[in-house]
Parts: C-alpha cells; structure tokens; sequence
C-alpha cells in the first residue's frame, strides 16, 4: 500500500468496524449446529421417533428394519466376536462431498407394540444367583410394573449388592438399571443417523467386526444430516444400546433384517439391535435387566455428595470410575462406570500422584463454555466418594486433599488412566476438556 | 485449541463457542447481509468439522474457515449472477444513511456502497486489510492467491474509493 492511499484506508477501517459492529452476531451453538442427538433433518423421520417414544412404553418392543429383505445370514450376530474399533464422536463424516444429501432423514416405521414373551434362562450355571429379571413385557401388568418401577431395587445403596453375572456374561449399567450381555462382547459406537458421513469421504461406514455394548448414551452430539436409505448391513452388528427413558426412539438399523428389541425400565431405555436369529438373545439381555440403586461396580445411579480425601495416603486397590450426566433430568445421573484393579488401578494411582496440585486448567466461563461441564466423573476409593472434573470451563481437577489447594490438575494420563471404556466422554468445554478428550480419543 | 491431540467434539464445540461471532462479522462484511452471514459460516463449520482433527493440527482453522466462507460467497455470486450492484436497494439499505451528502458520514457510506460493488474475493481482502488489519502475506494464505494478487485486490479498491470520493465531490 504507498502512502498515497492513507485517508481511503482509514475510511475503509472505519467504515467496516463501524457497519461490522452494528451487527449483533450470537455465537453460533454447536447442538444447533450439528444437530442434538436423535434430530431428525426430515419430518417423517421426525414423527417416526415420536411414535416411536409412544408405541415403546410397553416393554420389549419389537422394530423390524426396512429394507430389502434380504436375509444377511443369522451367522453374523452369532457368537463372540472381536470387538470393532470404537467410532469416534462424530459418526464420522465427510459432509462437505455431497454424500449426503438431503432428502433421507431417518425413514418412519410402523412400530409394533409387539409383546415379547419372557425368555427363561435356563441351564447355565450360576443362573440361581442371578437377579431374577422383572417379567418384561409378559403381561400387560409386568409392563406396567416396569413403567411404574422407580425405586430402586437391589444395590448398595438401595439393599443388597447386585449379584454377579451368570456365567459367560457380565453386567453393564446405566441410569438406575443393571443388565447382563455375553461376555465376550465388546464396545463400540452404534450407528447414527448421520452414518454415511464417514471419515473417509466414502460415505461407507466400515464393516463392524462383532457384537458389543454402544459406548453412546444418548447425549453425544450427532450432525444435523440426513443421509439416503439404510447403512449396508454389513456395517451393523448386534449391540445393546442405552438410552434416556425420555429420548426420542428410533435407532439406525441396516439393509435387510436387522430388528429393534426394546424394553424401558427406571430411568432407562434399553435397545438390543439383531437378526432375526438373535431374537432369543435379544429377549435374554433384555429380560436380565434389573433396576437398582447402584450398580455393580458400586456406583450410585444418581450423583453422590463427595468428598477428598488424602488418595495417595488412601491408597486404594481398586477404584471404581463412575460417570455422571450432570445435566440429566431429573438429577445427576449414572452414565457408565468403571472398575480399575491390579495394573489399571496402580497406573491410576502413579497418574493421580504425579498429577500436580493447585487444579485446572480452567477458563473464564465468559469466554468458554458452561462453568460445569455436563460430564463429571466419581471415584469411588475403598467407599469414599471423590469427584473429578473435567469437562466444564472452570473448578477443574481432582479432589484430593494431599495436594495443593485440594485439587489435582487434570492431565492427560490422569484422564486416560480413569476414563476407560465403556466409560467414554464425548463433549466437553475449555482447556481440561481439551486435554482429556485428546488423551481419550488418541488413547 | 491448536494441540493434535485435541478430542474432534470438544475442540469443535469450543472454537464454535468462542470464534463464531466474529467469524459472522467477517461473512457479513463480505456478504453484506447477516443472514447470509450465518448461513456461510454454518456452512464453513459443517464443512470443517469432518476434518477438524486435520486442520486444527496444522494450526490453521480460522483461515481455513474465512477461506471456506469467501468460497462459499463466491458460489453464490456466480451461482446467481449477484453482482451487488447500487441499483439493489435491499444492499443498500445496510449502509448506514448519511444526514447530508457531504462530510465523513457521507464518506462512510461510500466506502461501504463501494464494498458493495466489489467482487467476493476483492471484497474478502478489503475486508480482511482493513478489518482484520491482515498482513498481505495472510490475506494470500486465507485467499489462496499469491501475495501480489493480495496488494492488487486491495490497491485497486483503494483507488477506486478515490475515485468515488472525487467524483461525489465533484458532483
């Protein structure tokens, strides 16, 4: 620029600032922007989920996929399997190719009110200690007790300690609901809506490699698209989903036969996805769930008062990992949880130790995000409850009495060593949630 | 923000909270309507997010936004033939309305009528010199063009605002 030009420059500078700053721009909001978890980009597939959430009050609900009808072979949900890469956050996407255009949006399906009868798991050894599961969805009156059902059960809190799983399966949890799936399974991320926005651009979701437990639990963020039809079948895979008894229904089944096995319970709705084949099993994970007040690893199923003890001092040998929905309604409630032993428990303990005092790192809420962040994790050492957050702006850290100013700051091993599936976190605001969101995901 | 290690969703979530309005004062400068202004930065964020973990590790998600926003202008100038023009009163009407037809005000809304007529790409490096008071050197990186092409965008602005000004004077 030569000197020549100075008085129109400076009349552009004002003229700009003072046209830009007569506008007043919000932040934009990345839920609106991406789309909250089951928005629908079509109206159909808007109502589909809503008749959805009417038609699935009595438990288990059967959906069947559209789609071609082409039988995928039942030898594909069958058995144990090596558990799939999870997904990450964003079901993957490439928006920008024109792969997912418009129209789509999730198709609507008739969703029968089929009443499932009750599968008896018979003959397994141990199955006399397993909580007898409520009647699901065998009588009208077994469907309403689980409608009503809100006082928990069994569990720390609430009575007796769960019992342990039968043989060859395990327990998972989530809200106030303890339910069993083989053991062999692994964890994953379910398909979304948003499914052919794959990493690669393909528009092809990778196939899955096998059974598992959904790492996603009703409050990740999904992008607002739409994408044409049903993923291949070869993408699904038989899992067990959990959901919010509130959220919108409707999960993204496949090409071919793939059905939606539905049973709500407490707090929770719980999904089986599976070929006809598996129906059996299916109706066996859905009828091992048991409402309780905490769940096997000890957590409670609503956010407990915490406290901070000296945890080096403590020196815990197993900690329990508890994740919590801080912004679930009613209350805080139980997300998924963990337990830490042996050689996970000792790097959790050598990460908590070299964790420097003094907290954080923190934000100005003004300039960030919510102060709290809508995770928060509980540890439980030897019965003590001691909160860990991470994912809001600001009061960042682990409480820990033995450290300066009570807190230890969140770092990346401390997170990595903790948060391990199925406890997953997948949003967060401010420089901690950086940190542990990174250390997560590249872990 | 910057760090390759940061997670894809909250990284996202966080430059969307912290950077969006003043992205959207950057699009409405170059568009020159506020609903336009947001749906281009919408538009550059979806883009963005699929290869966020990309981007953010080359330390380099404004520009990529800003360039993606001006694209998208671009597409929709030539999509619909929109040369802003001082015929459209709809574009004028944002500029701010002068009292009398001489003094700063009135040299104001020249400029701005001139911002108006120019092309989005000229437009986007008036915008990021005088606004964002961008070196040369970014305004090429953001723009994709080379450095020269940069100074020409805005050295011809410039003169064409003389010009403006003279000619309103003389009239």
């Amino acid at each position: 620029m030569t000197e020549d030009f100075e008085r129109e420059a400076e009349l552009l500078r004002q003229a700009l600032r003072h046209d830009a700053d007569a506008q007043a721009f919000a932040p934009l909001d990345t839920a609106e922007l991406l789309g909250a978890r089951g928005k629908s980009t079509g109206s159909s597939g808007s109502q589909g989920r809503e008749e959805a959430t009417a038609e699935s009050v009595e438990a288990p609900t059967l959906r069947q996929a559209q789609g071609s009808g082409q039988a995928q072979g039942s030898e594909r949900a069958h058995g144990p399997r090596r558990a799939r890469g999870a997904r990450r956050p964003v079901t993957a996407a490439d928006w920008g190719r024109g792969i997912l255009a418009a129209a789509a949006s999730v198709a609507l399906i008739a969703l029968g009110a089929t009443v499932l009868p009750r599968l008896v798991s018979g003959g397994a050894a141990g199955s006399a200690a397993v909580p007898e599961p409520p009647r699901a969805g065998a009588s009208a009156a077994a469907s309403e007790a689980d409608a009503q059902a809100t006082e928990p059960a069994a569990g720390p809190l609430g009575g007796a300690a769960p019992a342990p799983a039968q043989d060859g399966w395990r327990w998972e949890s989530y809200r106030d609901v303890m339910v069993q799936v083989p053991a062999e399974w692994g964890y994953d991320a379910s398909l979304t809506s948003a499914w052919c926005a794959t990493a690669d651009g393909s528009g092809i979701p990778s196939p899955s490699s096998g059974p598992f437990v959904d790492l996603r639990r009703g409050d990740e963020p999904i992008p607002a698209i739409g994408c044409s039809g049903e993923p291949p079948s070869n993408a699904q895979a038989m899992h067990l989903s959990f959901r919010p008894r509130t959220a919108a229904a409707a999960e993204v089944l496949g090409q071919g036969d793939w059905q939606e096995s539905t049973r709500e319970l407490g707090a929770a709705r719980l999904v089986v996805v599976a070929e006809p084949a598996d129906a059996d099993l299916a109706r066996e994970i859905l009828d091992s769930a048991v409402q309780v007040g905490a769940d096997h690893n000890g957590c409670p199923a609503v956010e407990p008062e915490t406290t901070a003890p000296d945890i080096v001092q403590l020196a815990p040998q197993v900690i329990s990992v508890c994740l919590y929905d801080t912004v679930a309604e009613p209350q805080p409630s139980l997300r998924s949880s963990v337990e830490l032993a042996g050689d996970a428990a000792a790097a959790a303990l050598a990460a908590i130790e070299a964790a420097p005092g003094g907290g954080g790192p923190d934000a100005d809420p003004a300039e960030c995000g919510p102060a709290r962040g809508a995770s928060r994790a509980v540890l439980l050492l030897d019965g003590v409850a001691v909160g860990f957050d991470f994912a809001g702006c600001a009061g960042n850290g682990l409480a820990d009495s033995g450290a300066a100013g009570g807190l230890r700051r969140v770092t990346a091993d401390l997170c990595r060593t903790l948060l391990t599936e199925p406890v997953r976190v997948w949003t967060g605001s401010g420089p901690a949630a950086e940190v542990c969101l990174g250390a997560i995901w590249d872990r | 923000m910057e760090s390759p290690a940061e997670a894809e969703a909250v990284t996202f979530e966080y430059y969307v909270a912290t950077r969006t309005a003043a992205l959207q004062r950057f699009a409405y400068l170059v568009t020159r309507n506020p609903e336009d202004a947001r749906d281009v930065v919408q538009d550059a964020l979806i883009g963005l997010y699929p290869r966020w973990r990309e981007v953010s590790a080359r330390g380099a998600v404004d520009a990529y936004v800003r360039r993606s926003i001006v694209n998208a202008q671009v597409s929709r100038w030539r999509r619909n033939h929109r040369v802003v023009t001082l015929a459209e009163p709809d574009v004028l009407a944002q500029a701010p309305v002068s009292p009398d037809a001489s003094g700063p005000v009135a040299d104001h809304d020249e400029a701005l009528r001139l911002c108006a007529t120019l092309p989005p790409v000229q437009r986007a490096a008036v915008v990021l010199r005088f606004y964002e008071d961008r070196s040369f050197a970014e305004i090429a990186t953001i723009l994709g063009c080379p450095e020269a092409t940069a100074r020409s965008h805005v050295h011809r602005a410039l003169a064409a605002l003389r010009a403006r000004l003279e000619g309103s004077r003389e009239r």
